[in-house]
């Protein structure tokens, strides 16, 4: 258990421990960052993008193109990255949302699936994995390296900790506060009934969905940096990983899904020196967000069809 | 799948003339086939057989009840490690094997359906993938039986030769016989579900999926109805999952990625979720699709990725009820144009259109 | 609905043009002109096939393989090189005249998949033989097919069945010889410790014999499972370098698509002097070395075959190959692989007297033996009727210098920490396989 005497914590010495738990943050801020993009979409659109890390994936992939084939100052490509992410969810949601506008917010998920699986095989036809050939995207930020706790931190890190904090308060006072916020959750829930209350439909899903692409944009330049090699398929299916994070947060709640986040990559980091459990880690994402989901939905009925419940 | 409309007479027809078209294309697939066909294509055929199944649980879960479930891969890969691991453990006949691996499964299935009733629509259904992620992580680092000895009976050795593999049914050893084998419990577990849609849980799951209240309002219990339709599909899942076991030989978790159970529901949706044709369509997308373009027209089976996601957003905004419903229909407008322009270019007479 | 179909349409084509300027390959195909792998082979100079320089034109041989690739790992590189090597013979007379046609799939791990492939090859494509296989699992999948075929299969192997069956005979030594043979060069520098990371698919059979070492040595030693593909390297890399202690050793086993992220780790938390670090042959690559610098010397690679950049005649071969028929791919232990799988098949081909089938392919590569190759420390050869291959057991260490990468400790011999290696090396003696006789 726990002992004063030499502090250990269920027989690991604490100061093993410590550096874990900094990495652990880090590894939060990842699954937090994603997690709130994956919201901060639901909230504004009414739709859960699984094709978030397909997109950042296909958009880190040109930023890794200009900077290492074409002499773009490197600014310019990773603009390049958060405009790809941008273009490619206004075209997406403004195409073809209307035409998911009345349907489950499952068909909706499924729609954007359809997207992700589009991008995932352009992707892997025309940048297939190498051999000996890795594509590496390091940000500049990931140079300016901190020491705390007896492990290292790189301003990359704590940049997507403090992107998904920003993120979480710019966002929650957004849709509560301002006019385009309240209109843009009123769309969420109900299209038909918004657009007859003279809410300019339009104009509100553009802002919406082009709010969204920029996150997605910028989310995936920052998980491509932390994972080091651009595998565009890890980065894609990060996202299911990244859903545990929203499901703690109920697809609701923002802070509560930055949260879930922290507590996911910590609870997935500690576990690692404590060796009869330290093999089944990976699974602490979708073992939080079972226990979280179960336990918040415990007084729920029946429930209508047709909404996300 | 039984039109419950029409006078007597032509009630009689339609379920002759369905039963009729099953006959049919079971025949075609028990004899035609391997007569036909190589060894490759009897191997894939068999997982055809085999996923059809599984997304026959998709329909039951979905098509029929309204319930998503998104771990119906890992509920396989959950089979297919009780079928090895009960192997090596007992000697049991294969038959009482896949019903012994049906129920474990079937077990598993409604204790984690138990708990997860009370969410809907979207959050069950991701909280089944999560669940299946979770799955996912425990058979990749316990890994599949090997024929060694406790729990995880997996064993280290480095002498190779005693390793068996799971073993095949006495009297489907060969490839061709086991192919047989498996459309025939195929074909059984088909016939399960389709007598579940046509009596009573059929129709409590069919005013289940219109409106909870309604239901609840005359009588269903949800939540037994609801545990049923899990159970069944777990059921015939995890028969599935035995016979794939048996099917490998030695089974690894490589087998059964994550991801998989998202491209098998897009495959059941673009092959008609709400129809269990639509399922065998979906086995085929998934198994045989990537054997054909790999192995036998040459085409970079990524191709397949696009495809799929290009066929899946179509289906879901034109076609809700999937290919097995849209083709006929699309067929039959082709013939009409085609009855129409041939009309024309003999200079028929100008019918009104 | 038209309407939507088209927008549908539209807007794929336009993701699909973005992502695909996005990915262009690139580099420009060379032109050279000059023939490649002809004249007459000596102990300078390295041909292909019978290095006639002309154009074979006969009736195609075929020959078959299957390679892994998954999303992490990509082993097609080894077939698509030894496709190289066949189109150089192709182009100097071939086999008597016939060129080679070679047949490659891929697989992802889905054992029908790897049945139906190889049924495939054998029964519809009808190849004579099978050549240039890799994978995690397809040994242990259809070994005992191959065998009841009549066919020998000459490939580079993970799995322990690739080199515990009759089935297969392998040009590399495999990840647990590799890391074997990293333990050694770790222990001669005297770790106090041999901590090594496998992938967690191979691990059992891969990392057993590092922890042989260890004992042997008189030194701690565990093995760490790790799960593809890896999202927290962070804290893999931090338990490694705990669990070495100061001084101690620790060994990476991982190809070029997962090593970095550990590497870039370990350079982030500044962990790259706490511990002496080791690895097997896959991350010994010039475009590695040029990644990582901050490894210069530290990282000792068990390289299964010779340093590309050595002048000797094979190596110049491969790099001659290389720049003509596959200048896509960087040269890369995996490309030596598929050169020397390629060579070992063209060796038996050009040795069958008569009719080239199925039988007589896979009989003359049962006959091989004495196969030098400037490419490894000793002879290659298959031996026959032997219950199990390992004919590649001695090997060098390089490291990273300057973005290259140099040899460290020339031909050592793998541990026998095994009984299959103290009675590999008892046949090699017995039956000449590799003394020179």
């Amino acid at each position: 258990m726990i002992s004063f005497a030499t502090t250990t914590i269920f027989g690991v010495d604490w100061i093993f421990l410590k550096p874990y738990i900094v990495v652990g943050l880090a590894l939060g801020g990842v699954y937090a960052l994603s997690g709130v993009g994956v919201v901060v979409l639901y909230q504004a659109t009414g739709v859960l993008n699984l094709a978030f890390g397909a997109i950042g994936a296909a958009g880190a992939l040109i930023s890794y193109y200009l900077v290492n084939h074409t002499s773009t100052p490197h600014w310019i490509a990773y603009l390049a990255c958060v405009v790809f992410g941008a273009i490619v969810n206004v075209v997406y949601g403004m195409v073809l949302g209307p035409a998911f506008a009345g349907r489950d917010p499952l068909v909706k998920m499924m729609g954007t699936l359809g997207l992700a699986l589009i991008l995932l095989g352009v992707m892997a036809w025309r940048a297939p994995a190498g051999g000996a050939f890795v594509r590496v995207l390091q940000l500049p930020t990931s140079n300016h390296r901190y020491t705390v706790f007896g492990a290292t931190v790189n301003l990359t890190q704590i940049l997507a900790l403090v992107f998904a904090l920003v993120l979480t308060v710019g966002t929650t006072a957004f849709l509560r506060f301002t006019k385009i916020g309240t209109a843009m959750r009123a769309l969420a829930s109900d299209r038909e009934i918004t657009a007859t209350l003279g809410v300019p439909v339009r104009r509100v899903e553009l802002a919406a969905w082009l709010g969204s692409g920029i996150v997605c944009g910028a989310a995936g330049l920052l998980l491509a940096d932390l994972f080091t090699s651009l595998d565009y398929t890890a980065l894609t299916f990060l996202v299911i990983s990244s859903l545990a994070a929203a499901l703690i947060g109920r697809l609701q709640s923002l802070w509560v899904t930055l949260l879930g986040g922290l507590a996911v990559g910590l609870a997935q980091a500690v576990a690692t020196p404590y060796s009869s459990i330290s093999a089944y880690r990976t699974a602490a994402p979708f073992v939080l967000a079972i226990i979280a989901l179960l336990y918040l939905g415990r007084h729920r009925t029946v429930t209508l069809s047709r909404t996300a419940g | 799948m039984l039109g419950l409309t029409g006078s007597p007479a032509e009630l009689a027809r339609g379920v002759i003339g369905r039963s009729a078209i099953i006959v049919a294309f079971l025949g075609v697939a028990l004899f035609v086939v391997p007569a036909v066909l190589g060894g490759d294509w009897i191997k894939t055929l068999t997982a055809v057989a085999i996923y059809a199944v599984v997304a026959a649980g998709l329909v039951t879960l979905y098509g029929r009840v309204g319930m998503i479930s998104l771990g119906q891969i890992a509920l396989l890969a959950i089979g297919t490690w009780t079928a090895t691991r009960i192997s090596y453990a007992a000697d049991l006949p294969f038959p009482i094997l896949l019903l012994v691996t049906g129920a474990i499964t079937c077990g598993v299935g409604v204790l984690i359906g138990l708990p997860a009733l009370r969410l809907s629509g979207l959050y069950l259904a991701l909280i089944t993938l999560m669940a299946a992620g979770a799955v996912n992580v425990v058979l990749t680092t316990i890994n599949f039986p090997n024929g060694g000895h406790g729990f995880t009976g997996r064993t280290s050795t480095r002498d190779l030769s005693g390793l068996q593999p799971v073993g095949r049914p006495g009297i489907a050893g060969g490839d061709t016989a086991y192919y047989r084998y498996t459309i025939v419990v195929c074909a059984l577990m088909f016939l399960l579900i389709a007598a579940h849609f046509a009596s009573k849980p059929g129709r409590a799951w069919a005013s289940i999926r219109e409106s909870e209240p309604a239901a609840l309002a005359t009588g269903v219990n949800i939540v037994r109805y609801k545990l049923w339709a899990f159970a069944l599909a777990s059921f015939t899942t995890g028969v599935a999952g035995g016979l794939l076991a048996a099917q490998l030989g030695q089974p690894t978790a490589f087998g059964f990625p994550t991801q998989d159970s998202l491209t098998l529901l897009a495959a059941a949706l673009i092959g008609g979720i709400y129809s269990l044709w639509g399922a065998v369509i979906a086995g085929a997308f998934s198994q045989l699709a990537p054997f054909l373009f790999q192995a036998q027209w040459g085409i970079d089976p990524n191709f397949l990725l696009i495809i799929f996601g290009v066929g899946l957003l179509q289906v879901l905004l034109t076609a809700p009820r999937g290919i097995v419903v849209q083709m006929p229909k699309d067929i039959a407008n082709l013939g009409k144009l085609g009855a129409h322009l041939f009309r024309k270019v003999t200079g028929g007479s100008r019918s009104p259109e | 609905m038209r309407s939507t179909k088209i927008k549908l349409s539209v807007m794929c084509a336009v993701a699909g043009l973005l992502v695909l300027s996005a990915a262009l390959a690139t580099g420009a195909g060379a032109t050279s002109t000059a023939a490649v792998g002809s004249g007459k082979a000596s102990a300078t100079k390295s041909v292909c096939g019978a290095g006639t320089g002309k154009k074979a034109t006969g009736k195609p041989i075929k020959l078959g393989g299957i390679d892994m690739l998954i999303p992490g790992v990509d082993f097609t590189t080894i077939g698509k090189f030894a496709a190289a090597y066949f189109k150089c013979v192709n182009d100097n007379g071939g086999i008597n005249g016939r060129p080679i046609k070679y047949i490659l799939y891929n697989e992802q791990l889905n054992p029908t998949q790897q049945a139906a492939l190889a049924k495939k090859l054998v029964e519809s494509d009808k190849v004579v033989g099978i050549v240039g296989n890799t994978s995690f699992t397809e040994c242990g999948t259809n070994w005992k097919y191959y065998k009841s075929k009549g066919f020998t299969v000459i490939g580079a192997g993970v799995q322990a069945e690739c080199f515990g069956t009759p089935t297969f005979v392998e040009s590399n030594m495999g990840p647990r010889y590799s890391n074997i043979g990293a333990a050694q060069a770790l222990v001669r520098r005297g770790a106090k410790s041999l901590m090594v990371a496998s992938p967690d698919t191979i691990s059992a059979y891969a990392d057993g014999g590092v922890l042989k070492v260890a004992q042997a040595a008189g030194i701690p030693g565990k093995a760490f499972p790790i799960k593809l593909p890896i999202t927290d390297a962070n804290s893999t890399i931090l338990q490694l370098v705990q669990a070495a202690g100061e001084g101690g050793g620790v060994i990476l086993d991982f190809t070029p698509d997962s090593a970095p992220a550990l590497m870039q780790a370990a350079i982030a938390q500044g962990l790259v002097d706490k511990v002496i670090w080791g690895s097997s042959t896959p991350i010994a690559n010039a475009f590695m070395a040029k990644q990582f610098g901050a490894f210069d010397g530290k990282m000792h690679i068990n390289q299964e075959f010779g340093n590309i950049n050595d002048g000797s005649p094979d190596e110049n071969l491969y790099l001659a190959i290389t720049k003509k028929y596959a200048p896509s791919i960087s040269p890369q232990a995996f490309g030596q692989m598929g050169f020397m799988d390629a060579k070992f098949a063209v060796q038996a081909l050009l040795s069958v007297k008569g009719q080239v089938t199925a039988a007589s392919y896979n009989k003359a590569v049962r006959a091989l033996k004495n196969v030098k190759t400037s490419m490894l420390c000793k002879p290659w050869y298959v031996g026959n009727a032997l219950p199990y291959h390992i004919p590649n057991n001695t090997d060098i260490t390089v490291t990273y210098k300057a973005g290259e990468v140099v040899t460290e400790d020339k031909c050592i011999p793998i541990q026998a920490v095994d009984p299959e290696l103290t009675q590999t090396r008892k046949w090699e003696t017995q039956f000449n396989l590799n003394t020179g006789k």
